[in-house]
């Protein structure tokens, strides 16, 4: 006589949908199927969350949680400028998601196609963590799906820079801390407000003479 | 604009004086030499426009091309002026450490941040190095130098340098079968140097060796605190030696100073045979008491004990020209070939002739006074000279390999002691092993 076990609460589903992935090597296409190997059933899992992309995006979302609880623990961080604190969330948000990256690679390489994934990561943490970013580019986006563009724009960092620590071959991934560096470099100048400006101001220009200046006719 | 154009400034001067002196040893330059001397304004326009075109290749790479530019810049005829421009600028490019990186890299490492093993830590990097960058630690009463390295930069430094070896050698014209070892020598040697764990050994070999020099004062290292890419050493107090200079020491300080360099180096090189391979201003620190602190010991060179006794043969007898053993020493350094047509052995023997009784001034004679520009000059002037000779330039690439750093570190040693403008002791070295 099998034993049911105790109702799994979100952590322990993260848990077991990255045990489902490293071990089938592909991702649970129906919940039943996923609770089944975990031993829980479709009503344990609709307790936690609505559906399976809600657990994945969680999956991924856990990492930024847990590197966010980090540093707000960490009694140096409210001293970092913007750009350190950046800086330091994606280096402690690597190192989190370093642990796991077999299961990464697995979950990219099955995940490669869904474009939509960005926005609900980013909808998953509105609201919730972040709320010291402040690096804001390309706010459209971020507002057309309803997120915060300052945290959009930080996660979207923070993406890129996993993206990019997947596929660092480099001795000890000392590439992606280059990365990191130089991408929040590059980023904060170019958000700089007066380059930003006068890019602009130079853009319009351009584009007010576009019609005199650089036609033939 | 004419590439034959005198340098007006002295120190510019001083500048080539590193690649002319090259010359008299290994004959590998020559050909970068020969490239320098089609002076028509249009080909240094076109050399602009291929440095220009390479740097925005290089600046999208990570340090390993700083420390080749490092290399190249020992001056302007050894890659033309516009290319070593490039390579200049390639210098400022890169964005210092931040402080997250710096943290973590400590607790990588260590397992601890900085400020739990230091009672102080510099937030910000307070000199620059050049694949790396140095903080300021302190614990109780002793402060460190932290030197950390940029990521990524012992990896990309060998795509790098594959890189550049066929641009430089293809842009100037050179036989890639007769430069491999030379290139092969600063290859080797640079991966070296991204390898801290190697220069903290450097630094023991130089020090265990050196100890006991008086007026001579090195850093100490802190193995614990050290791995391959951070070195924890105590802070040198005084000023790098071109701060010192511009404070206007006198005479007889500047003398000390320079004596200090002059023995310091003929020590290394006749009894430890291997030297500190950098001497650069900002590798030295005259400490308050006007005495020589040594720093960096990224790039040492060991002296082959063949090599060493060629050289030395060829210091007893360089002034006999024609003499069994000045030809004896000139095929074991590689400065003669067997193939060589008599014309080629009587051009070279030329050469080496007015050259040595030019560079080897300082060991033929008690003391020297380095503040002599019209030396200095003078060896510029031979070297202009020699680049456009034609037989000359037509030779091929030659000079034992060990020429290079060994060339770059008595260069670099007399463009010091020209700056400290040191009246010295030359002479009781020279025969030392004799
Ligand atoms: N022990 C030290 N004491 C004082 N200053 C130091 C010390 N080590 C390094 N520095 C400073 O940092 C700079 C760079 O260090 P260095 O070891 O020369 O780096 P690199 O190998 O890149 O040239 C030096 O020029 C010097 O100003
Ligand atoms: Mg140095």
């Amino acid at each position: 006589m099998a034993k049911k076990k105790k109702a799994f609460d979100k952590l322990q589903w993260i848990a077991a949908y990255k045990s489902f992935v490293l071990e089938k090597g592909e991702l649970p296409a129906t919940v039943r199927e996923l609770a089944e190997m975990a031993g829980q059933t479709f009503p344990d899992f609709k307790k936690q969350f609505t559906d399976l992309r809600q657990l994945e995006t969680a999956v991924i979302a856990l990492y930024f949680k847990e590197a966010n609880d980090l540093l707000m623990a960490d009694e140096k961080f409210e001293e970092y400028s913007n750009k350190e604190k950046q800086l330091a969330f994606l280096y402690v948000m690597i190192e989190k998601a370093g642990a796991d990256e077999v299961f990464l690679q697995e979950f990219q390489r099955l995940k490669k196609t869904d474009r939509g994934f960005a926005v609900r990561l980013m909808r998953f943490l509105n609201r919730q963590e972040l709320s010291w970013a402040e690096l804001s580019w390309g706010a459209s986006t971020a507002e057309r799906v309803g997120v915060n563009p300052k945290q959009a724009a930080l996660i979207q960092h923070a993406l890129s820079t996993l993206m990019f620590f997947l596929k660092d071959y480099s001795e000890e991934k000392q590439d992606t801390d280059a990365y990191i560096e130089k991408t929040t470099d590059v980023l904060y100048r170019l958000t700089d407000t007066s380059t930003v400006r006068s890019m602009v101001d130079l853009g319009k220009f351009l584009f007010s003479r576009r019609k005199t200046t650089f036609s033939w006719e | 604009m004419g590439q034959d154009k005198i340098a007006v400034s002295k120190y510019q001067r001083a500048g080539k004086l590193v690649n002319t002196g090259a010359k008299v040893g290994a004959n590998y330059m020559k050909h970068y030499a020969k490239k320098l001397t089609g002076s028509k304004a249009t080909k240094q326009d076109l050399e602009e426009e291929n440095a220009k075109d390479d740097y925005s290749a290089f600046s999208e790479l990570k340090g390993g091309p700083l420390k080749v530019a490092q290399m190249l810049s020992m001056g302007d005829q050894v890659l033309p002026k516009a290319y070593v421009d490039q390579f200049a600028l390639a210098q400022n490019q890169v964005t210092p450490l931040s402080l997250p990186l710096v943290r973590k890299t400590f607790r990588k490492y260590f397992e601890k941040d900085p400020l739990q093993l230091f009672d102080e830590f510099s937030t910000e990097a307070v000199n620059a190095a050049s694949i790396g960058q140095v903080h300021k630690g302190r614990k109780g009463k002793q402060e460190f130098a932290i030197k950390i390295q940029y990521p990524g930069v012992a990896d990309s430094l060998q795509s790098d340098l594959r890189l550049i070896a066929p641009i430089a050698t293809r842009f100037l014209g050179l036989k890639k079968k007769e430069v491999a070892p030379y290139f092969e020598e600063v290859e080797r040697k640079l991966m070296e140097e991204t390898d801290y764990r190697k220069e903290l050994q450097n630094a023991n070999e130089i020090i265990s060796g050196c100890g006991n020099l008086e007026g001579i004062h090195f850093p100490e290292f802190d193995p614990q605190l050290s791995t391959d890419r951070i070195i924890t050493m105590t802070w040198l107090k005084g000023l790098s030696l071109n701060d010192w200079l511009a404070t206007d020491p006198s005479q007889e300080d500047r003398n000390r100073i320079g004596q200090l360099l002059w023995d310091f180096y003929q020590h290394q090189f006749h009894l430890l045979r291997v030297i500190h391979a950098d001497p650069h201003p900002g590798n030295f620190i005259i400490t308050p008491e006007n005495e020589l602190g040594v720093i960096d010991f990224g790039c040492i060179k060991h002296i082959p004990s063949d090599f060493y006794a060629s050289y030395e043969k060829l210091m007893r007898s360089g002034q006999e020209q024609d003499s069994p053993e000045l030809i004896d020493a000139l095929f074991a350094l590689e400065l003669l070939h067997d193939g060589d047509s008599e014309k080629d052995q009587a051009t070279i023997m030329g050469v080496f002739g007015s050259m040595f009784q030019l560079v080897g001034q300082p060991f033929y004679s008690e003391t020297f006074d380095f503040s002599n520009d019209s030396f200095f000059e003078k060896i510029y002037s031979t070297g202009m000279a020699l680049s456009k000779d034609s037989s000359y330039r037509n030779l091929s690439a030659r000079g034992s390999r060990h020429f290079i750093y060994f060339n770059r570190t008595y260069f670099g040693l007399y463009q010091l002691l020209h700056q400290l403008k040191a009246n010295i002791h030359t002479g009781q070295w020279t025969f030392i092993a004799a």
